[in-house]
């Protein structure tokens, strides 16, 4: 459409030097709501030369919208329409108890992604793609056809013939939205409009927190940690498969920084002596992927061995009695079996193996002394915590893992008491803000969530809700066969004859990638819109170009516990660029969808809405009052509607600073600690759980894995070996022979993309390594040397990766990143890219959640051609420009 | 103002690399130059058990340095340059390059042993670390140390840094202060003393 022409254009811009860093700043300040300040305290901003330049430009709170389960602040200088450089958090002095909410590595490349070569400009469709299915599709050529360019009408009338189409041939489920757990950019608009249209096959499984989502609820053991200020107490910290160096950039790291500084001992349980464990200890103890419940069981045995009230107290026997049920033969519910009960599991009465550390050190790696070490050490001090990232949740027996954790937590006395915790940190939660904030309000990654404060619209929910596929069926039951068991537990057939994918990269992420490139070729139609050319709209029939949170008015989401941010719009959208809402409502009234149902509000409406709703806790720490003050002037300024309401800030002030900061102390009024009420007073405070109390033996789990009908799990912990664990790099495990995929492999955070996103940056590229990690041992052994390329062979896919030899991983198990935008050789049918879900396979679970974290694997010399840096690799740039 | 310099505390530095994307955002690099780079090197034994598996690690470690520019009291870059591009500044120590005199013949970049000169092909001439001397002029700080999350990288007067922070100048993999005299001050990451014998490795590719 003519009116979509970026303006960069009409200013006589060529789109070479637009793509070359350039960003175009939005029509004059009007964005802003006020005269042009330049805010954050900063002083006017020098040119390269250091010369003071005449223009000081203009700073922008700038979106970083990327899921990585952190959160910076960001802005961008914008001078003679350009975004000349990135800056931070400037709002007040740095200090430990208010530190800035400083950015990373990745936020201060956005740049590279918004402003891209590869960035989608314009429609495309695949040349020999045409619709009404069959043979016309040509679905095999999906990923390795041409492009068109095509006009926005002819890409909207091709995308809704086809939906109409496929809505009469095979119903609602016949169109698969990928994703949406949880929702992300794009998830809203064309979900809610397929909704109202009838609804749509989605995809269901726990993503991040594995198998905590279920368990959590059904054991009680929330994914919290306590506030930063109480970790300071703790005189020890394990830090258990939890690496916020890479998987949680910015303040995390800071704060626990503060904690070593206050004298805690940290000690680190994990395969990889890890970048975080550099500032903070040397006391490292391996472990192998997926055995974290035999070592919990063999600290278990070690505590109820060496216990003695008197002499060597080293169990919260009163803890066990007032707030677990299940712990031995006398604790347990009515009309269970008492023989099932967790102590005797551990000591072997019943199945003759005591969980020993010899025991449990010969499956997780890990010396036996270590073992008991550790569990002595937290069973005997007073203030401690085990903090594990939600990793280990995510292996074949994650389920196990959270009864295990939870049990142990229990037993040696970490929950509920300041300094300690015993918790998946669920995303480092305490730090990232998303469980007991002390502001309320925001969205998460630039989107409305359901359960987003203040939500300023009306949520319509998908009438398919019950069909969900789960992910690890997402693909085989399109391609293997064409059953699935939905959300309601029912089976169901398999109809999907088109998908449509939102911003998200499934096809990437979740597991089991070259199944779903099968599953992709069967497909009729296939459609994809994002920023630029992920997994997902390579293997597509018509992409579309979709403005960056750059490009739109604004987003409000939480930073931390103590943060709110609010971004605005930087630049005009790009190229011919339509956000996810404009596509929608053109779709809408393409299908016969009315606009105002799907749209009852602008985009600015709903952010002034969200900000106006945004509240913060009172000095008191009692209550909350509002965030901003708002005056009619405001809104006409703004130019939206609302009420005039009282709150701490100015609403201009906060859009201009972006940022909202609490000032914090120690020993203020904010401080909070997981489950202390619940500890202090269970009966008066009970868990949302059948008994009231922390469920070591849990019916309630037993239940509901049963109904989700993909496999079963026992009422009290156990160890259970993962599909694809330690054990099956065996043929013949009591011999120790090993099989023909000896390696275990597991996926990291690496930081050179957060899942997906920043994957394509070549800056970030060639600032950060995405190799195979591999012992020295193993290398000597197999005579492979770093920077060697190998290929790396699971059951389900291959990889090939330049190798990293480092003392910094256990022997027997590899490591690499994830989120490399798969590159298939159409030859060999490898990846040359380092895609872990090339490697990761469908392996389904009980509570349904995705066990992608770590499979088993074998590696070899590669004889073909090396690979080069990929920093060098040609971007999916589709049409070059002059 | 006297020489200036930076402090590296590699005892904090998680290797996040924050300075060295904020370093090419302050440049509007792409791919190419590294006028700050994060170096990691890694070591240690393993011995594992051969009947049960049992792993058994001593001595692992990793850590981190980020180098931009030392200033140095002797720098290499400026008495090779031939055209007089490159200068120390008498009062404030910090080794310039004028973009307008430097004809990128690269003798800056072969001569200084930290590999701070970088050569701009695009532009046919070397950039690197100034200090961000024009924000610092502004009251602003360098842009990496700005954005360090750790805090982890200050800049100062090196004498006021010196007598706060001790007179560490040399860790691995940088090499040894003596050539040039470097205005850095290193917080020495406990393990990267005790390998002064080299018997560590890089952890990284060398992309």
């Amino acid at each position: 459409m003519e009116e979509m022409k970026s303006s960069a254009l009409e200013r006589g811009m060529s789109r070479r030097s637009l793509l070359k860093w350039a960003g175009l700043a939005t029509v004059g300040s009007a964005a802003l709501g006020a005269t042009g300040c330049v805010g954050f305290n900063e002083k006017t901003p020098i040119s390269d030369t250091g010369d003071v330049d005449e223009n000081p430009g203009e700073w922008i709170p700038c979106s970083c919208w990327v899921d990585c389960g952190s959160k910076g602040f960001n802005k961008a200088l914008v001078k003679n329409g350009e975004v000349v450089r990135l800056g931070t958090d400037k709002s007040h002095e740095d200090s430990p108890d208010c530190p800035q909410l400083r950015g990373c590595a990745r936020g201060r490349s956005l740049r590279g992604m918004i402003f891209g070569a590869d960035r989608i400009k314009y429609p495309m469709k695949r040349k020999n793609w045409q619709p009404g299915g069959g043979e016309a599709a040509h679905g095999e050529l999906r990923g390795r056809d041409e492009w068109e360019r095509i006009s926005w009408d002819e890409a909207l009338d091709l995308i809704a013939g086809e939906i109409e189409r496929i809505l009469d041939t095979y119903g609602n489920e016949g169109i698969l939205l990928p994703g949406g757990v949880p929702q992300r950019m794009g998830d809203v608009e064309i979900g809610r409009l397929m909704y109202i249209k009838g609804g749509c096959l989605e995809q269901t499984g726990a993503v991040s927190s594995g198998a905590w989502t279920e368990m959590a609820k059904l054991i009680g053991m929330p994914e919290e940690q306590n506030d930063r200020m109480d970790m300071r107490s703790s005189d020890v910290i394990v830090l258990w498969a939890s690496n916020p160096a890479w998987s949680r950039a910015g303040l995390p790291n800071y704060q626990y920084l503060q904690c070593r500084d206050a004298g805690v001992k940290f000690i680190c349980v994990d395969p990889f002596y890890t970048p975080t464990a550099r500032a903070l200890t040397d006391d490292y103890i391996p472990i192998r992927p997926g055995t974290d419940s035999a070592m919990l069981l063999g600290m278990a045995y070690v505590l109820i061995s060496q216990d003695d009230p008197s002499t060597n107290p080293l169990i919260d026997w009163d803890f066990l009695e007032r707030c677990t049920i299940g712990f031995d033969a006398d604790h347990m519910p009515e009309g269970a079996d008492p023989k099932d009960n967790y102590k005797d599991y551990v000591l072997g009465t019943y199945d003759g193996v005591p969980k020993t550390p010899e025991w449990a050190s010969e499956i997780c790696g890990t010396p036996a002394k270590d073992i008991e070490r550790l569990a002595v050490l937290l069973g005997s001090t007073e203030r401690a915590s085990v903090i594990m990232s939600s990793a280990p949740a995510r292996t074949g027996s994650g389920a196990e893992l959270c009864q295990n954790l939870m049990t142990f937590g229990a037993m040696a006395g970490l929950i509920g008491k300041p300094g300690c915790c015993c918790a998946s940190d669920g995303g480092h939660a305490g730090f990232q803000g998303l469980s007991y904030s002390l502001l309320k309000g925001g969205q998460q990654h630039a989107h409305l969530r359901r359960e987003t404060f203040g939500c300023p619209i009306e949520w319509i929910n998908n009438p398919l809700e019950n069909r969900k596929v789960n992910v690890n069926q997402m693909w085989t039951s399109i391609v293997d066969d064409r059953n699935y068991v939905g959300l309601d537990g029912n089976i169901y057939e398999n109809k999907v004859h088109m998908i449509y994918d939102r911003q998200e990269n499934f096809l990437n992420q979740g597991p089991a990638t070259m199944k779903g490139i099968e599953a992709y070729r069967m497909m009729d139609t296939v459609v994809a819109q994002n920023l630029v050319m992920t997994t997902t709209c390579k293997y597509a029939d018509i992409v579309l170009p979709v403005t960056s949170p750059w490009e739109r008015y604004g987003d409000v989401t939480k930073g931390m516990r103590e943060s709110l941010l609010w971004f605005s719009q930087v630049v005009d959208p790009l190229f011919e660029c339509k956000s996810d809402a404009e596509i929608a409502a053109e779709l809408a009234d393409r299908i016969g969808v009315d606009r105002q149902v799907l749209q009852p509000k602008t985009e600015k409406q709903m952010v002034i809405d969200l900000v106006a709703a945004a509240q913060v806790i009172k000095e008191d720490g009692t209550d909350f009052e509002n965030l901003v003050s708002i005056t009619e002037d405001d809104l006409a300024t703004l130019g939206v509607e609302g009420t005039p309401q009282e709150g701490r800030i100015p609403i201009l002030d906060f859009k201009r600073e972006g940022i909202y900061s609490l000032e914090r102390s120690e020993g203020d009024k904010y401080t909070s600690v997981a489950l202390k009420s619940f500890r202090d007073d269970p009966e008066a405070n009970p868990r949302k759980t059948a008994s009231g109390k922390l469920e070591i033996y849990c019916q309630a789990a037993v239940d509901k894995v049963h109904a989700f009908g993909f496999k079963e799990i026992a009422p009290s912990p156990r160890y259970v070996p993962p599909v694809e664990g330690y054990e099956e790099t065996f043929s013949n495990w009591d011999e120790k022979i090993k099989g023909d995929y000896p390696f275990q492999i597991y996926s990291l955070h690496i930081p050179r993309h957060i899942h997906s996103n920043f994957a394509n940056v070549p800056k970030m590229r060639e600032a950060f390594d995405h190799p195979l990690y591999m012992n020295t041992l193993d290398a000597d052994r197999l005579g492979m040397e770093t920077g060697e390329t190998v290929l790396i062979t699971s059951k389900w896919g291959q990889c090939l990766r330049p190798l990293l030899v480092t003392e910094t991983i256990m022997p027997g198990v590899l490591a690499m990143g994830q989120g490399a935008w798969v590159e298939i050789d159409e030859e060999t049918g490898i990846d040359k890219a380092g895609c872990m879900n090339v490697l990761c396979g469908p392996n389904v679970t009980t509570t349904g959640y995705q066990a992608w974290n770590t499979c088993i694997c074998n590696v070899e010399k590669w004889n073909g051609e090396p690979l080069t840096p990929d920093y060098l690799w040609d971007s999916r740039e589709v049409f070059k420009e002059d | 103002m006297g020489q200036q310099g930076f402090l590296i505390n590699t005892e904090d530095c998680i290797g996040c690399k924050a300075c060295e994307l904020a370093c090419k955002d302050l440049h509007s690099f792409d791919i190419g130059p590294r006028t700050r780079r994060v170096y990691e090197v890694c070591g240690g034994d393993w011995s594992v058990d051969d009947v049960t598996g049992v792993c058994v690690p001593s001595n692992v470690f990793a850590c981190a340095v980020t180098f931009s520019c030392g200033h140095c009291d002797n720098p290499a870059c400026v008495s090779v340059c031939p055209t007089g591009a490159h200068a120390k500044d008498p009062e404030t120590g910090l080794v310039t390059v004028d973009a307008e005199v430097c004809i990128g013949c690269g003798s800056c970049v072969e001569a200084c042993p930290y590999g701070a000169p970088q050569l701009v092909k695009d532009e046919g001439v070397v950039r690197k670390c100034d200090l961000c001397q024009g924000l610092r002029e502004q009251g602003e700080e360098p842009a990496c140390v700005a954005l360090c999350p750790q805090r982890a990288l200050k800049v100062g007067d090196i004498d006021e840094l010196r007598a706060a922070y001790g007179t560490c100048a040399d860790i691995q993999p940088l090499p040894s202060s003596e050539y040039t005299s470097p205005n850095i001050v290193v917080v020495p990451h406990r393990n990267a003393r005790m390998k002064e014998d080299g018997s560590y490795r890089m952890l990284s590719l060398g992309q």
